[in-house]
């Protein structure tokens, strides 16, 4: 009887011991990001893609990229909507259309340097992440 | 039999009279664990000598960009590093964060911000005009790309 008491005993000490647990998420962002913002990652992606293509020399002859023009999209705040952001999407747009007319990595380069000019007057936090689609560095 | 039920209802007291402790680890960016951190003084030193410095520190958040979420100042020792993320590839949360501990792995390095990206972040942070137009000087500071962040809830 005794025997079994210690037991009784230790295994519940065992099973309700005070326990730290710990619960973990991974999030990439926690903020609702505009119409905007969610155009702009959907481009990154689009040319990234085609950036690993021209790298590996494939075929980039039928590539085509499908975007919506910038200034029409609802930004974060009306912070955004700075003077030059139609023009600097207008020549965007252009860009990306010498490039489904023709593609080749000289236009590929062309809409880069759109997206540098353009962040680099207007929004620069993400010029880091737009470096990464320069083709020669 | 009476004793055995009185000594297993003390001992159920005792060990499961305490709640549960959970301790929420939000990641962001990489997934990053929070052991081996390194002293801030430490790797204060190690920027002084070689410029740049791979590490994981532990601070309090002060401000996160109000917009976005794209930035942090975050409090170590007595100074405020300016934190951004590695290729703008994640954010933290805009609000409700400020007062928290942080735990972040990156590159530490000092850097001159100019002054226009200084009244950008002012803008950010949702500054009035008039104190944006005040930032006339660049600014040399102690700054952070983070790759990956927890916030300790």
């Amino acid at each position: 009887m005794k025997k079994l008491i210690i037991i009784s005993v230790v295994l519940l000490f065992a099973a309700c011991q005070q326990k730290e647990t710990k619960v973990t998420q991974t999030i990439i962002d926690p903020n609702n990001a505009s119409e905007m913002a969610l155009l702009m990652r959907n481009m990154f992606s689009q040319l990234e893609i085609v950036k690993g293509k021209i790298l590996l020399g494939d075929d980039i002859s039928k590539e085509q990229f499908d975007i919506e023009l910038i200034h029409k999209q609802t930004p974060t705040d009306e912070s955004f909507l700075k003077e030059g952001l139609e023009s600097m999407s207008n020549a965007y747009a252009y860009s990306v259309k010498t490039f489904n007319e023709e593609p080749s990595a000289k236009h590929f380069s062309s809409i880069v340097s759109n997206c540098t000019s353009c962040h680099t007057m207007l929004c620069p936090g993400p010029l880091e992440r737009i470096d990464n689609l320069i083709l020669e560095k | 039999m009476k004793k055995t039920i009185s000594i297993l209802s003390i001992a159920t007291l005792f060990a499961c009279g305490t709640p549960t402790e959970t301790k929420v680890e939000v990641f962001y960016g990489d997934k990053i664990t929070s052991e081996n951190l390194t002293e801030y003084s430490n790797v204060l030193e190690k920027v002084e000598v070689s410029g740049v410095v791979n590490t994981k520190i532990e601070g309090t958040i002060i401000e996160t960009c109000a917009k976005k979420g794209c930035w942090m100042k975050v409090k170590a020792d007595d100074d405020t590093l300016m934190v951004r993320f590695k290729d703008y590839a994640f954010f933290v949360p805009k609000e409700g964060v400020d007062g928290k501990s942080v735990i972040m792995n990156g590159e530490a390095f000092y850097d001159t911000l100019s002054v226009d990206l200084l009244r950008h972040y002012a803008e950010d942070a949702g500054d009035s005009e008039e104190d944006i137009l005040l930032i006339t000087k660049p600014e040399y500071v102690l700054s952070f790309t983070a790759d990956g962040v927890i916030i300790q809830e």
